[in-house]
């Protein structure tokens, strides 16, 4: 009985052994932060001092009052709407047509058109602020299919056109990477559900729709997550693409943040700015699923 | 009937076609930009200036020798394998570990722990950006290589614990029941029986996460404030400075910057892509 006893508690021991180096490093690093986050944002903190003043609300109202954050908060949502209308149906449509084997090298086009998601971001955005500069391809390109030598774009500095290039580059870096999951989850599909209903007589597009697009519809749903977390948390590109400029034409929350933050020195409000960013993709992540439960109960 | 095959021929031909030209355009348009850089990077910063498109004239290698020399990115390339190697090792140590006491040791408190760590696969970095910073300069660790490994090491651990426990559930528990009747500790039974056989899952989070690490930008942006401390990307970016207007040197260092990782995947590029779809699937 004592043998049992003492082993039951060496294996909890032993259990903790294997978990506690994990979880203590994760805990400092993100549940310590966060908790941290929350209270500092209602806080005037002074860095210099070591010193936090509770101003309640303060920063929250004043965020709320500031069109900046409204306009990075509209440019977010831009950014998920641009992945969830250019990259994820164009990886899809590329991840179908490798599934279905209807090109060769298959190999290869997968390879090249996943090949900038490897690159880092910070190479990737200041590339493509070369391409669209005075020096860079693109304009070049179109001085010459405008006949014009003094053509120069100033698409970086429009409100709405400034979009157009942003769009281009998250395509361009992250289509591959939804090529790849939707291509994965193709193959999960099985084979023989394909070929029965070949038999069959199914068409192309009854496989389409009634075999393959109903076995997908968790993907697409993670996908949708995927695109909301990854433009609140789409920094890097953006910082050395544009950095939210011009203007603030393409601030996001992100960039918003740091700008107050490590620029201003305001880490209150930079702290109120990170708890709304936690707080809102929260919110967008536990609604996608709720349309998913509501929508998976539809279908079934 | 016949005919209505040659229709069928005909139309999939034609599909086939426009397929093959949607993936070429595709793929060059993902080149393009790449092969521009490349060549742009062997160009005077006058020619660079004069004609953005041309082939390089007077062939140089001059931008990378001097890139190289004043943007310091010899330090700093030892710098990111350092923090990418060593976050990565201890990372898959650490996440292993527990990934073992999760699926097998099970207690009740493992689904509390477990789904913890989940959650952290939806934070992002920049929500604890301010406060880690703070934290940082409260221990000072900020501005040393301990300050970036730590977070580097937690922030592996989320996606690394759910491959790794979702793995470990399928080795079956009588391997380990058998071992345990043999007389082997649970620690030898880790070391020596599922560790060996986690390699295809270790190989995929080692991946993942020297992708990450050495791609990482923000946290070394704003944790360090010294050269010996910085990394390949904060020396990249360093070149968007003042020296802006050194193309030819900003062009050098970006391929620098770029070519470990696409050598890299030049190497891994089926692990990468198979490592990514199992990364991502964690809704």
């Amino acid at each position: 009985m004592m043998e049992i006893r003492s082993e039951k508690k060496t294996k909890i021991i032993i259990y903790f052994i294997f978990i506690l180096p994990a979880l203590i490093v994760y805990l400092a690093v993100v549940a310590f932060p966060v908790i941290t986050s929350v209270f500092l944002s209602f806080t005037d903190y002074n860095v210099y001092k070591n010193e936090a003043t509770v101003v309640g609300m303060k920063h929250y109202i004043k965020m709320m009052k500031d069109d900046i954050f409204w306009t990075a908060l509209a440019n977010n949502f831009i950014i998920v709407f641009i992945s969830v209308f250019g990259q994820i149906p164009i990886g899809f449509m590329l991840a179908y047509i490798l599934y279905r084997k209807i090109v060769g090298m298959e190999k290869f086009f997968q390879a090249m058109v996943y090949l900038p998601a490897v690159i880092s971001t910070i190479v990737v955005g200041i590339l493509w602020n070369k391409m669209f500069s005075a020096v860079g391809g693109i304009t070049k390109l179109l001085q010459l299919l405008y006949n014009d030598p003094h053509y120069m774009i100033q698409i970086l500095n429009e409100k709405f056109l400034a979009f157009i290039p942003l769009s281009v580059v998250f395509i361009w870096m992250y289509t591959g990477f939804y090529m790849i999951v939707f291509l994965a989850n193709l193959q999960k599909i099985d084979p023989a559900i394909l070929e029965a209903s070949q038999i069959d007589g199914a068409s192309e597009s009854q496989i389409f729709f009634k075999v393959i697009m109903p076995s997908l519809r968790g993907v697409i749903v993670i996908t949708a997550i995927l695109a909301i977390s990854g433009s609140l948390k789409g920094f890097d590109l953006l910082f050395a693409l544009t950095n939210g400029g011009p203007a603030g034409y393409t601030e996001v929350l992100a960039i918003y943040m740091y700008r107050y933050t490590f620029i201003i020195n305001n880490y209150g409000f930079g702290s109120a700015v990170s708890t709304v960013i936690v707080l809102i993709s929260v919110i967008l992540i536990a609604l996608t699923r709720f349309i998913n439960s509501r929508f998976g109960e539809e279908v079934n | 009937m016949a005919k209505t095959d040659l229709q069928k021929n005909l139309t999939s031909i034609g599909i086939k076609i426009i397929f093959y030209v949607i993936f070429f355009t595709f793929t060059i348009l993902t080149i393009l930009p790449l092969v521009w850089l490349f060549y742009s990077s062997f160009k005077p910063k006058a020619e660079i200036v004069m004609n953005p498109l041309a082939l390089p004239k007077n062939f140089i290698i001059t931008n990378y020798i001097q890139a190289w020399t004043i943007g310091k990115l010899g330090l700093y390339t030892i710098n990111s394998l350092f923090y990418t190697s060593v976050s990565t090792i201890v990372s898959i140590v650490f996440a292993m570990g527990a990934s073992f006491a999760f699926a097998k040791l099970r207690y009740k408190i493992t689904v509390f722990f477990y789904n913890l760590f989940l959650m952290g696969l939806l934070i992002s970095i920049h929500s604890i950006l301010v406060p880690l910073f703070l934290a940082e300069t409260w221990v000072h660790l900020q501005d040393t290589h301990l300050g970036i490994l730590i977070p580097y090491i937690a922030l592996a651990l989320p996606v690394a614990i759910y491959l790794g426990t979702e793995y470990i559930k399928g080795i079956p528990d009588s391997l380990i029941e058998s071992s345990r009747m043999d007389g082997a500790g649970y620690f030898r039974i880790f070391a020596e029986i599922v560790f060996p056989m986690c390699m295809p899952v270790v190989m995929t989070v080692a991946i993942l996460t020297i992708l990450g690490c050495w791609n990482e930008f923000i946290l070394v942006f704003i944790l360090t404030s010294s050269e010996s401390t910085r990394s390949l990307p904060v020396g990249i970016y360093a070149f968007s400075g003042p020296l802006a207007i050194e193309y030819g040197l900003q062009f050098a260092a970006l391929v620098i910057g770029a070519a470990p990782m696409i050598l890299f995947y030049a190497f891994f590029n089926r692990q990468i892509t198979k490592g990514f779809a199992a990364g991502a699937i964690k809704g």
